[in-house]
């Protein structure tokens, strides 16, 4: 016999349904609370911002967007740099000089008070 | 219980440096490498391939779901070869046939499929649906999927064509050896655990606990899809 064993103490079919809704709801929670403030700057709630992570997203949503702008080479009205560096195919060497336009864009800088040192670039998936 | 316990610190320690090294940026030095990267660079990449491996809570959660209920070797060597014959597949021919899967889908089943495994070790399928599927058949499928999402990640690394083909089952190996590394220390523990005596009463709500995890990185890759996806 190759399959595995079930668990011994065999449940309800209502003990598992509320278990597997607990599962969920807490997952729920931990989502809107901590995750996807925390990856995303999406705070429902408020409390990722108390917590301090709703500015993390921000900056990597910032930088997301920032890559993605400059791979898709679509060249937005205020910027010069992004439309030099985003030369036709570039694909990641794109998101490697984003991080230096970046830097050099101040109402990015000013406002979130990055330190673009590569963590949150690798989360700005270039495409 | 105190060899448990120090078993356990020693693993969490090796478990927890290459975090230590992640979080120093050593990623984007990853990514420079494998952009300048040509010609063949086997152990290079077998460690790429073994870290992502050992580093990828993804495949650890599901890992340690499958392994829940195995007791012998030769069923976790059967489970864990289904396994790799899956996500190897999926790896070569994705990343050859230049597949380009939206990743945070691939992701979000990926997290389903913990989900499904904690339901299925606590039986959920038979009790509901009166059906117990076939895990080996689950297991297969599933490395397909996670073949899939590491597919998609080496294309995003847009690896040199020169040495491809080595390059890439340099990696396969790799996430072999990290997956044989990652499943004994998970073995070691839960073996130890098992035999535990407040074991019974924990398993099932350690599973309901991977159920949640598998719920969060499902939520979490779902939601990358809707906020990045309309960047991309």
């Amino acid at each position: 016999m190759t399959a595995p064993q079930p668990a011994s103490p065999t449940p309800t079919s209502w003990q598992l349904l509320r278990s597997t809704m607990i599962a969920a709801v807490v997952a729920g929670a931990l989502l809107v609370t901590c995750v996807l403030p925390a990856e995303y700057g999406v705070d429902p709630t408020g409390i990722g911002r108390v917590l301090g992570l709703t500015q993390m997203g921000e900056v990597k949503l910032a930088l997301a967007e920032e890559a993605a702008s400059n791979a898709a080479a679509e060249a937005p009205a205020d910027s010069v740099i992004a439309a030099a560096e985003a030369a036709p195919g570039s694909g990641a060497p794109a998101a490697l000089n984003s991080r230096v336009s970046g830097a050099t864009r101040s109402e990015r800088t000013d406002t979130t008070k990055i330190t673009t040192d590569g963590t949150g670039a690798i989360k700005a998936r270039p495409r | 219980m105190r060899v448990v316990r120090r078993v356990t610190l020693a693993l969490s320690s090796i478990a927890l440096w290459p975090t230590v090294l992640l979080a120093h940026g050593v990623a984007a030095g990853d990514k420079i490498f494998i952009l300048q990267s040509c010609g063949i660079l086997a152990i290079p990449f077998a460690h790429l391939g073994a870290r992502h491996m050992v580093t990828g809570y993804d495949h650890l959660l599901f890992l340690l779901g499958v392994i829940f209920f195995l007791y012998r070797l030769k069923d976790v060597a059967l489970y864990v070869t289904l396994f790799a014959i899956g996500h190897s597949t999926t790896l070569l021919l994705g990343v050859l046939a230049q597949v380009h899967v939206n990743a945070h889908l691939v992701d979000a089943v990926i997290g389903l499929s913990v989900v499904y495994k904690a339901l299925d070790n606590l039986s959920a399928f038979r009790i509901w649906f009166g059906v117990q599927p076939d895990a080996r058949v689950a297991t297969l499928l599933f490395g397909f999927v996670h073949g899939l999402g590491l597919a998609t990640k080496i294309l995003d690394f847009e690896m040199s064509p020169d040495g491809l083909l080595p390059n890439l089952i340099a990696f396969n190996v790799g996430v072999e050896i990290g997956q044989i590394l990652a499943l004994s220390a998970i073995l070691i523990v839960m073996n130890h655990w098992r035999r535990t005596r407040g074991f019974p009463s924990l398993e099932y709500r350690a599973n309901v606990a991977i159920m949640a995890a598998g719920f969060v990185m499902a939520g979490y890759q779902l939601a990358g899809c809707f906020i990045l996806g309309s960047l991309i």
